[in-house]
């Protein structure tokens, strides 16, 4: 049953009389229900864009757009409380009040009942330990206490749908950590559909079984991780040390990336050789210490999709 | 309906401990009644015959003015600028609820908690020593205290329109500036319409900004009877709706323009 | 734009002092060309010294952040590095508004100039720029002790100004003592121009005060910046 449907869709800024940029180029997707998707791509790809029109604050030029069967800015209040939305650096809280004076003008702004409203608040409250900046004005708390508040307030009201852009920039590794446990957790206890726009692709491992990759306003790439890994960069990665003096010969079935004095890398393809063989073959040359075997991290799998969108 | 309630009880509480400021605020307003009243009476002392107002009634107006000094919108709203700076503005309208009426009671707190702290503390301390008196007459209290709640709500709806030209310009500095000095040269606020030319000051009782503060006091000191509260508040209530209703296409305006644009 | 929103605003700022000389023609002995003169020179003071005062509004925020302590480390007087920076423009309006009035008042006024005013009146000018900055420094000052700045001081700067568009002949004695020789308001505006306008002082202060009545200007100034050391030394031997 699908939640979320775009087909088509467009829209060109236009700054001056001359500028034009296309942010959206007939981009077509559709989300189901309790997915969790990934969206990524370089600045000014488009992802905020779609979120925007995604929550009605955008009007589209042209295409085709529904959020649970609304189209978003033609049922801009009625749209809204079906999700909840956590925009990077800004915040929807009340600067000047206490957060749990916030959180009741949210409860009647979305006229959450509050036997709901009590036990939803306890619970992400405690989720992400909340507890005691409840009676803090929002401009005393740090950046990542602050984020947690902003999803907690966007999920008072229950919504079926999370749109989070850049939830987790300029955290600290705890909080980020807090934050993924728990978007994991509502993932899947409550089955809330959530699209997460990032840059942080650890976002993205831990997170998303499926990434939409933008770029240029066209979406690029709809998948799953572990399919574009093997697509772009199915290889593995091997390194160890040797004694400085030791004579080390190429392997065919390899790639040599990096080689020092002491220490060496090479790359190649689980197909090609297999990792007993392969090992057998290195150790049958020198002797080893501190053998390591990884794939190829993250960030370099979609630097090659960068790269292969633009070349 | 009942969020605004909750906001505009959310931020009385939050601003009602906003008390040295408040106390730094009583010093002020002390000093400068004070010293306005010095003024007045030594230019009534130059030539006595020509005063267009008692010098009891002067005493007793500035005395009004500095009480609720803070019922009048001035300057910018720093929460709101700090917004528009950080391009927030669009995430108001994610909200499924006019922002309009958000801000407006958002604006009903802001002017009303300051102007309470302020009120009482003035208001003794110069019913004590300063010379200021107690209203004319019991239907003279009634009519100030009809015309200052309507000038409340006046008061709010005027920084309601100060904001929103926010939207409009980047550095609203500039407009924000201009209104407020406009507002308190004509609301009564700088000196008491009266004493302008009755040419000019018919001019001024004929603009929104003298119902906040001109108005109110007239019924206190007695210049306006009971007789004329009717029409008075026809005044106050016309001019709410109709800057209300400028609000409303500025905003429409605006928000079009966010969403059209992309904020 | 800016510059119609500024004349427009001076046209207003000064129509309550205009409608009072409508009614009552003069203040003491002193007309509306007079006092229009008052006004157009505090408010040219205010705006030189406001320029570079925004630094002092900060101070709060420049011990909270710590970079206080970093000026305190650079071989500038930190007193300089604070009024630089942010030396703005914000009231070069106010200094425009004062200057129209000012320059309408002069030509109302027939005044007969020689060397001695020429001087008095330049160093007039300086002395009231000293002043305010000295009132800035002594209300950033006090930040040392409560880190949230006293507001009070604005009854000083604000209400000073509002106090110095009059003739101070008009308040009872102990402000006008006040305000020559504590916080010397008078001495940056009423006095030099009584003496340049050839008026009698009614207070019966000898003539030649006028002359050197700037002077009590800089030593306020010079007070204010002892307090500064006073206060810095506290701060830094608290451990900032």
């Amino acid at each position: 049953m699908s939640v979320i449907r775009i087909e088509n869709l467009c829209k060109t800024f236009h700054s001056g009389r001359k500028n034009e940029v296309k942010a959206l180029d007939h981009i077509h997707f559709t989300i189901d229900k309790g997915e969790f998707v990934g969206f990524i791509g370089p600045n000014g790809a488009g992802k905020s864009t779609t979120i925007k029109i995604l929550t009605g604050i955008l009007v589209p030029d042209s295409g085709l757009c529904e959020v649970l069967n609304l189209v978003p800015w033609k049922n801009r209040i009625q749209n809204a409380k079906q999700f909840g939305v956590v925009f990077g650096q800004k915040t929807q809280l009340w600067w000047d009040l206490p957060l749990q004076d916030s959180f009741a003008i949210l409860k009647d702004m979305y006229a959450i009942p509050t036997a709901q409203y009590q036990s939803q608040l306890t619970n992400l409250i405690q989720l992400l330990h909340l507890e005691s900046l409840l009676k803090r004005p929002v401009r005393q708390l740090s950046l990542g206490e602050r984020m947690k508040a902003d999803l907690v307030a966007s999920l008072l009201h229950q919504p079926a749908i999370l749109f989070l852009d850049e939830p987790t920039i300029g955290l600290d590794i705890p909080t980020k950590l807090a934050m993924r446990q728990f978007l994991k957790t509502i993932n899947r206890q409550l089955e809330t559909t959530i699209l997460l726009a990032t840059h942080d692709m650890n976002d993205i491992e831990e997170l998303c079984p499926r990434i939409l990759f933008i770029h240029h306003g066209k979406i690029l790439k709809d998948s799953t991780l572990e399919r574009v890994r093997k697509e772009l960069l199915d290889e593995k990665r091997i390194s160890f040390e040797i004694e400085p003096s030791s004579d080390f010969h190429p392997i065919p079935e390899t790639t040599l990336i990096n080689q020092s004095e002491n220490r060496i890398e090479l790359s190649f393809h689980p197909e090609t050789i297999a990792i007993t063989d392969l090992i057998e073959k290195i150790t049958s040359q020198v002797s080893v210490d501190n053998l390591v075997i990884e794939s190829p991290s993250i960030e370099e799998i979609v630097m090659k999709l960068y790269q292969s969108a633009t070349g | 309906m009942k969020v605004y309630f909750t906001i505009f009880h959310a931020y009385m509480k939050t601003l009602l401990q906003y008390r040295i400021a408040a106390f730094a605020g009583i010093v002020t307003q002390v000093f400068w009644g004070i010293l306005l009243i010095i003024i007045y009476k030594a230019f009534c002392a130059s030539s006595p015959g020509s005063a267009p107002m008692s010098i009891q009634d002067f005493i007793i107006y500035t005395w009004l003015v500095q009480a609720t000094f803070r019922l009048i919108p001035f300057g910018i709203d720093t929460e709101i600028q700090q917004m528009m700076s950080k391009g927030v503005i669009g995430f108001e309208l994610v909200r499924p609820v006019s922002l309009l009426h958000l801000w407006m009671a958002r604006y009903l707190a802001k002017r009303l908690a300051p102007t309470l702290l302020r009120f009482f503390p003035t208001m003794i301390i110069s019913l004590l020593f300063l010379g200021m008196k107690l209203p004319v007459s019991i239907s003279g209290c009634i009519g100030w205290f009809v015309s200052l709640f309507l000038a409340l709500w006046l008061s709010a709806v005027i920084s309601l329109l100060m904001s929103l030209t926010l939207f409009w310009t980047i550095s609203g500095e500039g407009i924000s500036h201009m209104m407020t000095v406009l507002i308190y040269s004509t609301s009564g606020q700088i000196l008491p319409l009266q004493i302008f030319p009755d040419h000019i000051a018919f001019i001024l009782r004929l603009l929104p900004f003298s119902g906040m503060v001109d108005l109110p006091n007239r019924y206190y000191i007695g210049t306006l009877s009971l007789s004329q509260l009717p029409m008075t508040v026809l005044f106050q209530l016309s001019w709410i709706f109709i800057l209300l209703g400028v609000c409303q296409v500025l905003y429409n305006k605006s928000t079009k323009k966010i969403v059209i644009q992309g904020g | 734009m800016q510059s119609i929103a500024q004349f427009l605003i001076t046209g207003i700022e000064f129509l309550a002092v205009w409608a009072l000389f409508y009614r009552f023609h003069s203040i003491a002995g002193w007309n509306l060309a007079e006092v229009a003169l008052f006004h157009g020179w505090i408010h040219m003071i205010f705006a030189l010294s406001d320029a570079n005062s925004r630094g002092f509004d900060l101070m709060s925020q420049l011990i909270k952040t710590g970079e206080l302590d970093r000026f305190l480390l650079r071989p500038v007087h930190p007193l300089l590095q604070i009024a630089g920076k942010e030396f703005t423009l914000r009231r070069s309006g106010r200094f425009l508004q004062g200057l129209m009035i000012f320059i309408w008042a002069l030509s109302q006024l027939r005044i007969e100039w020689n060397i001695m005013k020429a001087g008095l009146l330049l160093l007039a000018y300086i002395s009231g720029v000293a002043l305010f900055n000295g009132i800035f420094i002594m209300q950033a000052t006090t930040c040392f002790w409560t880190v949230e700045s006293v507001e009070i001081g604005n009854v000083l700067t604000y209400g000073g100004v509002e106090a110095g568009r009059m003739p101070i002949s008009i308040y009872p004695p102990f402000l006008r003592q006040f305000f020559t020789f504590v916080v010397p308001l008078a001495c940056v505006s009423y006095y030099p121009w009584l003496y340049i306008l050839n008026k009698p002082d009614p207070i019966g202060l000898p003539g030649w005060f006028a002359l050197i009545s700037p002077l009590c200007c800089l030593i306020f100034f010079f007070f204010s910046i002892g307090f500064w050391e006073f206060g810095l030394r506290s701060y830094t031997s608290a451990g900032g």
